[in-house]
């Protein structure tokens, strides 16, 4: 199937392989529908379809829009997320907007859906363009591995390569040394136990499953002896 | 007692698997034939071990033939389902090819049976003999011939008592289960009647009976005062200010209505002492939970069967997406925590992952599809609903190019 890029119908809407979306304005709102795909971004970098510019008398919005078909869903997040997070043009259309702090946001528009875990991952992956978020590396990476990568590039603006999807790293990248990585079990929760405010999340990473489900047990423990909550993630193996 | 896990051995489809079972939830989804329904035999077999004990009550077996698996045109020497329960009992069952020495040395060692039955004589007979009370585990399933209610038409053959084993009489045949149900309630409505004139008051009811009540109004908060009545002979429930027959309602209420009349009956049989005896300790296996039911009940069908039975171990089969879409949204509300919810969301029961498991099966092998990761389950359905929607999106892509 030959990819058509979409098509602005009428003054408010988007089409694209039989897929429409429109953003009709009530009274006193105004609405923008700005074609970026063959239009605005020209290029062979991730664009998404379009853009809504929805402007209320208080309230503004910009919105991103990826009209997809029911079999390729996941690259519509990353595409979203290049856009939003890489693109100047985003920027511009984001400084046409006068009304202060307007709502950013991005949509996926399709006839087929995807799970949930799977929907989960992926809005977790595309966080990664994310300024607000934070990457702090304990130690050594070893070479060749997407750490490495985000270790090495981060810090540049560089991107890392996930799942066949190039990610452009914004998030803050830092490395810090002098904790081994080669602690025993006490040695770990002693590490939470000396934080001044105790993690809302651990994530697991390495280690045997039946290792890292008994220090899992142990953290909840921990946690819950100071009646506090934590949400414990064991990723899987892939060593 | 809850099961923890199940081990299948050469058994019809599935050569060898090890299944953990959820404490409150395994869900199993794949095609026909993958061996889902030959999985919940499985369970019933080996808990037909536990009902072959127990006075008056007869459990499930191997059946005669097709129960060991095939494999190039010969059958294995033997099957075996191996169960392991929460408190660390391990027994098996098997049955062998023929009795020959070859078959009997291939079988290695074996778990037998003396474990539990022990601990059944010490759990539930001895104390039953000294008069002495005890918790009457309750293990049902519910294979899809439960579709067919088997409404009596005359009381001729009712029973005239009704033990706390009986609970457990046919319980595991998987098949229709309505008429005992029903005579059921029908004896203690009369047991009711009897002490309300004893005791001058309408206000006298008894618990067993009103456990069921309890869980009819929480399945079907639109059914209300069911009850037996006799000439003509039937389980009539109150709807819309119409009084209706069981038999008058659609398929969808007869076959969840039986379900849970059976299954709320057996509980109060099960533990007729207990506070709530639905909240007792049992196993439940439902063939296609959705059976019958229009995707809006197919939604909550779920959560209902969790909330109404808190203490229940379910086992379910499904065809439908949206009983799993469901339970994730169970599943995310469990990750919520305790946070106070508004509105609809207040009453989604939650489901922590670590209660669940789920299976997809095929060719008698089964894949986790509960994420790790996210605790959500990977829904292999929405493929099907994806596909469908494809080949609408090339048609309509046919129609664009030509022009029209």
């Amino acid at each position: 199937m030959g990819r058509t890029p979409a098509l602005c119908v009428g003054q408010y809407g988007f089409e694209e392989n039989g897929i429409r979306v429109s953003c009709k304005p009530k009274r006193n709102e105004q609405v923008f529908a700005i074609q970026l795909d063959g239009c605005l971004l020209n290029d062979n970098d991730p664009k998404c379809d379009g853009a809504f510019i929805w402007q209320a008398p208080n309230r503004a919005a910009l919105l991103l829009v990826e009209l997809k078909g029911a079999g390729d869903i996941p690259h519509a997040f990353g595409q979203l997320a290049y856009v939003k997070n890489r693109r100047p043009e985003y920027q511009q259309l984001k400084s046409l907007i006068t009304t202060p702090r307007p709502i950013e946001k991005a949509f996926i528009v399709s006839s087929g859906v995807i799970s949930k875990p799977q929907k989960e991952k992926l809005e977790k992956k595309a966080m990664l363009g994310d300024a607000k978020h934070q990457i702090l590396f304990v130690g050594y990476q070893t070479s060749g591995t997407p750490g490495r990568k985000i270790q090495k590039y981060g810090p540049s603006g560089g991107y890392v390569d996930l799942d066949g999807q190039r990610y452009t790293i914004k998030a803050g990248v830092d490395t810090i040394t002098g904790y081994s990585a080669h602690a025993d079990q006490k040695d770990l929760l002693n590490f939470i136990k000396r934080m001044r405010y105790w993690p809302k999340q651990v994530r697991l990473v390495h280690g045997q499953t039946e290792a890292k489900q008994a220090l899992k047990a142990k953290i909840e423990d921990l946690y819950s002896d100071r009646q506090l909550t934590v949400d414990v993630i064991l990723a899987e193996n892939t060593a | 007692m809850k099961l923890k896990k199940i081990k299948l051995e050469n058994f019809r489809l599935w050569e060898s698997s090890d299944l953990s079972l959820g404490s409150r939830l395994t869900l199993l989804v794949g095609e026909n034939g993958a061996g889902k329904s030959a999985a919940l035999d499985a369970i019933a077999i080996g808990l037909g071990e536990i009902l072959a004990r127990l006075p008056g009550v007869t459990g499930p077996s191997f059946r005669s033939r097709g129960d060991i698996r095939q494999a190039g045109n010969q059958l294995q020497p033997y099957t075996r389902i191996e169960l392991t329960s929460d408190n660390g009992l391990v027994w098996d069952r098997i049955k062998r090819r023929d009795q020959s020495k070859q078959v009997a040395q291939s079988i290695g060692k074996r778990a037998g049976v003396k474990d539990i039955r022990e601990h059944i004589d010490q759990s539930i007979l001895e104390p039953w003999g000294a008069n002495l009370p005890f918790e009457l585990p309750v293990f049902v399933s519910y294979g899809v011939s439960r579709a067919m209610l088997d409404i009596p038409l005359r009381r001729r053959g009712f029973p005239q008592e009704f033990e706390r084993f009986d609970a457990l009489r046919n319980a595991l045949d998987a098949d229709t289960h309505f008429k005992s149900a029903f005579a059921w309630f029908y004896y203690k409505e009369n047991e009711e009647h009897r002490l309300q004139k004893e005791q001058r008051s309408f206000e006298v009811t008894l618990p067993e009976l009103d456990a069921a009540r309890q869980a009819i109004a929480s399945m079907f908060p639109g059914l209300s005062n069911p009850r037996v009545e006799i000439n003509p002979l039937r389980f009539a429930v109150d709807y819309q200010n119409e009084t209706l027959d069981i038999a008058q309602l659609s398929d969808g209420y007869q076959t969840m209505l039986g379900l849970v009349i059976d299954l709320a009956a057996r509980m109060a049989m099960a533990n007729p002492q207990a506070k709530d005896p639905l909240a007792m300790p049992a196993l439940v296996s439902i063939d296609e939970v959705e059976l019958h039911l229009h995707p809006r009940w197919q939604k909550h069908v779920m959560g209902d069967l969790l909330k109404t039975f808190p203490n229940t171990q379910f086992v379910i089969t499904t065809h439908s997406m949206l009983v799993i879409e469901a339970i994730n949204n169970h599943l995310k509300r469990a990750q919520l925590g305790n946070r106070s919810m508004p509105g609809e969301l207040a009453t989604i029961e939650p489901l922590a992952s670590t209660d669940c498991r789920v299976y997809f099966i095929e060719q008698g092998k089964e894949n986790n599809i509960l994420d790790e990761e996210t605790g959500l389950i990977d829904n292999r359905l929405l493929y099907h609903f994806n596909a469908v929607n494809h080949i609408y999106e090339q048609l309509r892509d046919l129609q664009w190019e030509a022009g029209e």
